[in-house]
């Protein structure tokens, strides 16, 4: 009877090795399949949606009219190609310093507009302001 | 036979190991969309010569046709009194800081207080181009 423990244990062994191999079989070839329609997987193109984008205007606000006035905020009219839920930072920078304003907004193609507000108020000094306003996906 | 059965449970489990890579799931939705153009900038200008002209941009705004734009409004504060020509000057630039287009508009303005500007860009450049809009202005003599 000790034989038969040797050949019970191939009996049982042998249908689980052919049932993996049978099961990995099928498996690589769905995947091989799917891959197909998924350009990421192994050809070097993402399918990733891009995004781009757009500022279509900016304007500040200042505390007085005089020449030596303070940036208090503003506003920004901004879209994305691509609807989503972005971090929006906005950035006012002079020959003064800069300032940073983040805040997270949905975009879309249509634009969208953004108040914000400098803390402190920023010098508004020659030559000029830059507003930056960068999007990332929240 | 033990030996025989001990082989076949290694290659059983040699067989098993690599499976555990199916079982992760990787989904494509997850992957965050990929920046083509993250940012993009405006540069207001301010002038500061005392007497002459220390005017000052407070905003700018596009005009899109399409994708495409097409000209520019520029909010200007008159801060220096008196009646005289300002040319403002709205210019597009590329990633690498280029120039792909321009506009200008001149107009005698007086008194003081918020003026606008209205530019057209020649030629019209795709908005996807657009990296930096910068709008300055300058008092002149004559347009």
């Amino acid at each position: 009877m000790r034989p038969a423990r040797g050949v019970f244990g191939l009996r049982l062994l042998l249908p689980i090795l052919f049932a993996l191999l049978a099961s990995s079989a099928a498996y690589a070839a769905a995947l091989s399949m799917a891959s197909g329609s998924v350009g990421q997987l192994g050809r070097g193109e993402a399918p990733v949606d891009r995004y781009y984008v757009r500022l279509l205007s900016a304007s500040i606000t200042v505390n007085n009219d005089a020449f030596n006035n303070r940036i208090t905020g503003g506003s920004v009219s901004v879209a994305s190609t691509l609807s989503g839920t972005y971090v929006v930072t906005i950035t006012v920078s002079t020959s003064a310093g800069s300032r940073t304003y983040t805040t997270t907004a949905s975009l879309s193609p249509t634009p969208t507009a953004i108040t914000f507000t400098l803390a402190p108020p920023l010098p508004y000094t020659a030559p000029g302001a830059t507003i930056s306003v960068r999007a990332d996906p929240a | 036979m033990r030996r025989r059965a001990t082989v076949l449970t290694i290659i059983f489990l040699i067989m098993l190991a690599p499976l555990t890579a199916y079982s992760l799931f990787i989904s494509i939705a997850a992957v965050d969309p990929a920046a083509a153009k993250p940012a993009m900038e405006y540069f207001l200008g301010k002038n500061s010569i005392r007497f002459y002209d220390q005017n000052e941009v407070r905003s700018v705004s596009l005009s899109l046709s399409g994708a495409t734009v097409s000209g520019a409004t520029v909010q200007f504060y008159k801060r220096t009194a008196g009646t005289y020509y300002v040319r403002t000057t709205v210019t597009l630039l590329d990633a690498g800081g280029n120039a792909i287009s321009a506009g200008a508009a001149c107009a005698v303005y007086d008194g003081t207080g918020l003026r606008t500007a209205t530019v057209t860009f020649s030629p019209a450049a795709p908005i996807e181009e657009v990296y930096r809009v910068s709008a300055v202005m300058q008092r002149v003599e004559a347009c």
